[in-house]
């Protein structure tokens, strides 16, 4: 692996999303692999992330992503696209960006959105509410720890008018 | 938001015939199931073997349902695919919930 002092995970997401940005591309063992690119934009709103879920799921399928690994994925996808849709539009909408990169290993997302930042300046970082049956039982707040468990790296930032979402999730070898 | 629901010996059994129980039909489910809990029978198995797809919204759902029906009748889960027990292990929520490999009937197609 190239021992870059940049982080390296920025630079695998700048070189799947942005490859304009880059100098010539060093070698990298193992990571030398085309990369397969798969986007969407679309609407916020429940049922549009019901279609763009199965669109964009329906596309990995087709790489040969592992059933497991496509139920991880929807799932990251479906809560952050729920909190985009509750949380930065709200009681409007608006567009969504989401762009994949399938290489190997890992699956990098990057979510965009034009709505309210997120209140704390960072992506939640939540623990479970607390589970105490018969009196205490949550219906909500599950989200982010949810995909907190599923994915290998988050970041989040507020760009100008625009939200970045940015995870990554590992994956098996593709058949 | 279809559910096909049966009084058996062994308890209600709800089973629900949609394929996700999500953000868009959470608020759909909780009524849906609210209308059958009319039925007699306890407890209440949510027959779960056609859910592909459970994201926190329909957990979310299936909470609220267990609070509607009250500690006098239980809520248990069967049939659960991989996918759903997923979201109800990370969420730790498979403790709450009694887990049946298999519904102990099936629901009867509707004549």
């Amino acid at each position: 692996m190239n021992a870059d002092q940049d982080d390296p995970l920025e630079h695998c997401f700048d070189r799947a999303f942005r490859p304009e940005a880059n100098d010539t591309p060093k070698p990298q063992a193992g990571a030398n692999r085309g990369a397969c690119s798969i986007s969407r934009s679309f609407r916020s709103g429940n049922s549009e992330t019901r279609a763009a879920l199965g669109d964009l799921c329906g596309r990995l399928a087709a790489q040969g992503l592992a059933e497991d690994d496509l139920g991880t994925i929807e799932l990251v996808l479906a809560e952050a696209l729920n909190n985009i849709t509750e949380h930065a539009y709200g009681q409007g909408s608006g567009p969504i960006d989401v762009a994949l990169s399938l290489k190997g290993p890992v699956i990098l997302c990057e979510l965009r959105d034009y709505g309210r930042p997120m209140p704390t300046g960072d992506a939640p970082v939540t623990e479970l509410p607390l589970i105490s049956p018969p009196d205490t039982l949550p219906e909500g707040g599950f989200g982010w720890h949810i995909i907190r468990c599923l994915v290998s790296d988050l970041r989040y930032e507020r760009l100008e008018g625009h939200n970045r979402l940015r995870m990554a999730v590992e994956v098996s070898p593709q058949g | 938001m279809e559910l096909a629901a049966e009084t058996t010996s062994a308890g209600l059994i709800v089973q629900v015939m949609e394929s996700r129980i999500d953000a868009a039909c959470a608020i759909e489910f909780k009524e849906a199931v609210r209308e059958v809990a009319e039925l007699p029978g306890t407890p209440v198995i949510l027959d779960l073997s056609r859910v592909g797809f459970l994201d926190s919204s329909g957990l979310g759902a299936v909470v609220a349902v267990m609070k509607m029906l009250g500690p006098q009748r239980p809520l248990q889960l069967a049939a659960v695919q991989p996918n759903v027990a997923k979201v109800l292990r990370l969420t730790q929520m498979d403790s709450v919930f009694k887990i049946l490999p298999e519904p102990p009937v099936r629901v009867q197609a509707a004549s």
